[in-house]
């Protein structure tokens, strides 16, 4: 999988911006391939003598038909190796994704690796005041409206949970609140269970025009969470079951937490979660053969002094988001790993060590999509200041990716044996050829200590919000036209409207 | 305790292709060919001359011919001994393995107690180097700051004193650009190695030398070069290109102009000193010519640059030092984490035998204690990472997979206590919940940082000098002190 340089930088409808998915070229393999061999084994031993729950009859009997043993009353399903080698081989290594806007569609698979928002993120930050509070709809809206104008993030999480909504329907209100917000692909993350999977198809066919439009253009797409350790549960499942007959790719992810809900170790880790994506993968094949899906690996850690995820993350986490980019690879299923997500309260050195390794990271070990811009406190608080920063990591990522040129003209033979020893290039012609060749930051400081002090020595989180308030002052989404605003409204109404009348 | 922290890092990534690699070596040769260098010392001419060297006496310039160059290239040695004091920190450089250095040297350091920017003392560099003794992820101390409170005829002197009495780990003496100065360093020196074959046979110190942008090489730098190399000093080249300014406005440009001077530096080095131990420093970096700002700026370009270097030395054949804690940011801020975090990825899979300047803020102007602190948190990080993992069944905890089955939990499992420690345990980062963190004031890292330097500065006690050498060794500064009419 090797792309050309950039191939993936796309002009907009409006001509304004880009999408800049980082280049896939040579990659770092943090595992020896001795590991990958062990950790194959350990998956499939796991697979066949320790099995997965799966929480749905329909699911046990399509597992029990192809071949798996399956203990119905257990709900239990342990996979031949033979099986899960066949299935996994099914899921496709390319495939696209639309976008409203068709410039902004994305290509699985073409050696592009495309950046997202963060995503289910329950509380919001305002790194001016320091202030934490609940998200609401009308924050979704805005952060994603701000990610539609920053041309390094290439599709949409759902950032903030609309917690002003009620939870049964809130998939949906995150669905009408994006929608108008972005033209770019949305990853439909919160849809977890087929009653909302079935309001997200019918939202969508409104936009895409029908059942069949849908299908050939999935303007979103969805992936569904293993429980660790190992299980399955019904409603994951039976919302894959709406999904995938709609034409929607369905990822399959695991979250393992070592000491928790995995083992203390790294082999541990990522053999209970390879076990589990290769589970729900299998089945996914058995159930949808040849059905678009991703390889979704997010290993995490606890941190034994708070009982809560590990803030201080570090070189576990570095490489197990680099180690699970490269087993994707090594299946040749398309593959989303974690990125960014700072355990840092504030936008500070801790931060840009954290999210800076991360990102490069993606540069050293490419996955297909990467997840995710905009949070502090590991995932648990989103900073509209802090997609700004994160999307000026990516940049710097972005171009260190591309590399230099070496030509003639840019090695500057001549400019060096003109100036010659002990003088200076300031106003050779080669210079002011050349000198807006390079990367500026709009947000790292490089003033003169004099002219920082003269400005109140300003914080990079200065520049940032600065940055963002010229974005949310000036830029407009792609419109939805007015009738299917009210629409999408209208099938929102019918489902809370529905839920609500059970719940009476 | 392990007193030194090092790291063998396996990866070899590259930023440019081999040919682009050696397109650059080609134009490196030509340059020296056809527009040569300066070469400031009459001396060193004539020695170049002597050897075959084509030099023109009446401007200083020595060109040099592709063969010549390939020639004495292929005479440098690939690792050599960076000895020290305290012999279990002798370092093998170039042998496989990676090391910390300081960042040197600064005239300015933010106090540690007001935390107030002023002009560096000799017991500031004195007490950076206590530190840098104390911390396993420091292999090796550079002359960190200026000693600015001593006379400048012998200040290399005070410098190698209180570097002397604040580590016993390996000493490179960077600041030293005369001959009067190397020939006072090396007294000072051979007392403590006990004689000069004994320096000779264990350098104590390392020594390398600054060419001045584009392409000249300073009388006073050439000639404490050949007293160095005249005892059996390793001297290595080192260039800090500014591109825009004193390089071209292009990486290539810079790269090719920061190759040239380095080999320039190895192969007059080599055509007067066969065989003799040396290594590529390079820190070329950019200014931002828009606005006529003439600061050092961090993007980009400079991990290209910093890649592309690593990849000559590797080509060469030579150890290499890598710059990983220049950030441009003017405290330990979000951008001052993201620049040398990066820098020090980048180094980590295209390796340096020398990771260099910890402990700096803007461009390598200001030291700070606290930012020692944590750049050596993120060097530590990176050794860790890299050790990689176990991957077999037992490892992985297969009778407790099977165990715990679906739908479970590992909190009480056997072998969850006996691993849950193996995870990395940062110093510096926060790891408090939200309310936690709340309830301490709000916490930096570099608050931890600061807690720590007192910690250690309080606590550690360095192996001292044998009795009377610290006399012995201030007779021979106060012998190198001239008057101002010598200077």
């Amino acid at each position: 999988m090797t792309a050309e340089v950039g191939a993936g930088a796309r002009t907009r409808l409006d001509g304004s911006t880009y999408l800049r998915p980082l280049p896939w070229k040579h990659a770092v393999e943090v595992l020896p391939p001795e590991a990958i061999v062990k950790l194959h084994d350990n998956t499939l031993a796991i697979l066949e003598q320790v099995g997965v729950k799966m929480g749905s009859k329909a699911w046990l009997e399509r597992m029990a038909d192809s071949g798996a043993r399956v203990d119905f009353a257990e709900e239990r399903v342990w996979f031949p190796p033979g099986l899960v080698e066949e299935k996994i081989k099914m899921a496709p290594a390319t495939f696209e994704l639309a976008a409203r806007d068709p410039a902004l569609d994305l290509r699985i698979g073409s050696g592009n690796v495309y950046l997202s928002t963060d995503g289910c993120v329950p509380d919001v930050l305002d790194l001016a005041t320091g202030e934490r509070r609940k998200g609401t709809k009308r924050d979704l809206s805005e952060i994603t409206r701000l990610a539609d104008a920053l041309p390094q993030i290439s599709f949409h999480w759902q950032p903030v949970s609309a917690t002003d909504t009620p939870d049964y329907v809130r998939p949906l209100h995150e669905i009408e609140a994006q929608l108008s917000s972005t033209s770019k692909h949305i990853q439909q993350m919160t849809v977890v269970d087929p009653w909302n999977a079935r309001g997200m198809v019918e939202m969508l066919e409104v936009v895409a025009g029908g059942k069949e439009a849908l299908r050939a253009r999935p303007l979103m797409s969805n992936f569904q969470c293993c429980i660790s350790p190992l299980s399955w549960e019904g409603e994951p499942l039976e919302a894959i079951d709406v999904l995938a007959q709609a034409g929607i790719p369905v990822g399959i992810c695991s979250m393992p937490i070592a000491c928790a809900t995995a083992p203390a170790t790294m082999a541990g880790l990522m053999s209970v979660m390879n076990a589990e994506i290769l589970s729900g993968i299998t089945a996914l094949q058995i159930a949808y053969p040849g059905h678009p899906t991703w390889y979704i690996p997010y290993a995490t850690s606890m941190d034994l002094n708070t009982g809560a995820l590990n803030l201080g993350w570090g070189p576990e986490e570095l490489t197990s988001e680099m180690a699970g980019a490269q087993i994707g690879r090594h299946y040749g299923i398309p593959t989303i790993t974690g990125v960014f997500g700072s355990g840092a309260k504030t936008a500070n050195w801790q931060a840009g060590v954290q999210n800076g390794m991360s990102a490069f990271g993606k540069v050293f070990s490419p996955a297909d999509m990467v997840t995710a811009a905009g949070t502090l406190v590991f995932c648990n608080a989103y900073s509209m200041e802090e997609l700004v920063l994160d999307a000026e990591i990516w940049d710097i990522a972005w171009t260190f990716a591309k590399g230099f040129d070496f030509d003639e003209e840019t090695l500057a033979f001549d400019a060096i044996a003109e100036v010659g020893p002990a003088n200076h290039f300031l106003g050779s012609q080669h210079t002011r050829d050349h000198m807006l060749d390079f990367w500026r930051s709009g947000i790292f400081d490089r003033d003169a200590w004099e002219d920082w002090e003269a400005k109140g020595k300003p914080d990079p989180v200065d520049n940032a919000r600065r940055k963002m308030n010229e974005i949310l002052n000036t830029h407009e989404p792609l419109p939805l036209e007015d009738d299917m605003l009210k629409e999408l409204s209208k099938i929102v109404d019918a489902y809370q409207a529905e839920r609500a009348e059970e719940d009476d | 305790m392990e007193r030194i922290r090092s790291a063998n890092f396996k990866q070899r990534y590259e930023v440019a292709p081999p040919e682009t690699i050696e397109k650059i070596h080609m134009a490196t040769l030509r340059i020296l060919e056809r527009t040569g260098v300066h070469v400031g010392s009459e001396r060193v001419l004539k020695r170049l001359a002597d050897a075959g060297v084509k030099v023109d006496l009446t401007d200083n310039r020595a060109r040099f011919a592709p063969e010549f160059v390939e020639e004495k290239l292929a005479l440098t040695p690939s690792h050599f001994l960076a000895a020290a004091r305290d012999e279990t920190c002798d370092l093998d450089i170039g042998g496989g393995r990676s090391y910390l250095a300081t960042d040197g040297c600064p005239a300015d350091v933010f106090d540690l107690d007001t935390g107030e920017r002023r002009r560096t003392t000799k017991e500031d560099l004195h007490k950076l180097m206590i530190l840098a003794d104390a911390m396993p992820e420091i292999g090796l101390v550079w002359t960190a700051m200026a000693a600015n409170d001593v006379p400048i005829s012998n200040r290399p002197l005070h410098e190698l004193l209180a570097k002397l009495t604040g580590t016993t780990k390996h000493i490179q003496q960077n600041s030293t650009y005369s001959e009067h100065g190397a020939r006072g360093v090396l007294e000072m020196a051979k007392v403590v190695a006990g004689g000069a074959g004994e320096l000779r046979r264990r350098p104590l110190l390392t020594n390398f030398q600054v060419c001045l942008s584009p392409l000249s090489w300073e009388e006073g730098h050439l000639d404490a070069m050949t007293t160095f190399a005249d005892a059996g000093i390793p001297v290595g080249f080192c260039c800090m290109d500014l591109a825009m300014a004193s390089a071209p406005a292009s990486v290539a440009g810079t790269i090719v102009l920061a190759n040239t001077e380095i080999v320039s530096g190895m192969v007059i080095l080599e055509t007067l000193y066969p065989g003799h131990a040396t290594f590529y420093v390079a820190f070329p970096t950019s200014i931002d010519a828009r606005d006529g700002n003439m600061e050092a700026g961090w993007g980009p370009e400079e991990l290209l640059m910093q890649g592309a270097c690593q990849q000559l030395a590797r080509r060469y054949g030579v150890p290499v030092t890598v710059g990983v804690g220049g950030t441009g940011a003017k405290v330990q801020n979000w951008q001052a984490g993201l620049q040398n975090a990066l820098s020090a990825f980048l180094a980590s899979i295209q390796p340096g035998d020398i990771l260099s300047d910890a402990g700096t803020l803007y461009s390598s102007l200001i030291y700070s204690f606290e930012s020692f602190m944590l750049d050596a948190e993120i060097f530590g990080l990176l050794c860790d990472m890299w050790e990689g993992y176990d991957f077999s069944a037992e490892t992985a905890g297969m009778k407790d997979i099977s165990e715990v089955g679906p739908g479970n939990h590992f909190l009480g499992q056997q072998h969850t206590r006996d691993h849950m420690r193996d995870f990395w345990m940062p110093k510096f980062f926060n790891r408090a919940t939200w309310e936690d963190w709340g309830a301490q004031g709000r916490p930096t890292p570099q608050d931890a940082a600061r807690e720590k330097v007192r910690e250690i500065l309080s606590t550690h006690e360095t192996e001292p000098l044998p009795d009377g050498m610290d006399e012995e060794l201030q007779n021979i500064v106060a012998a190198y002190e001239l008057s101002d009419e010598d200077d």
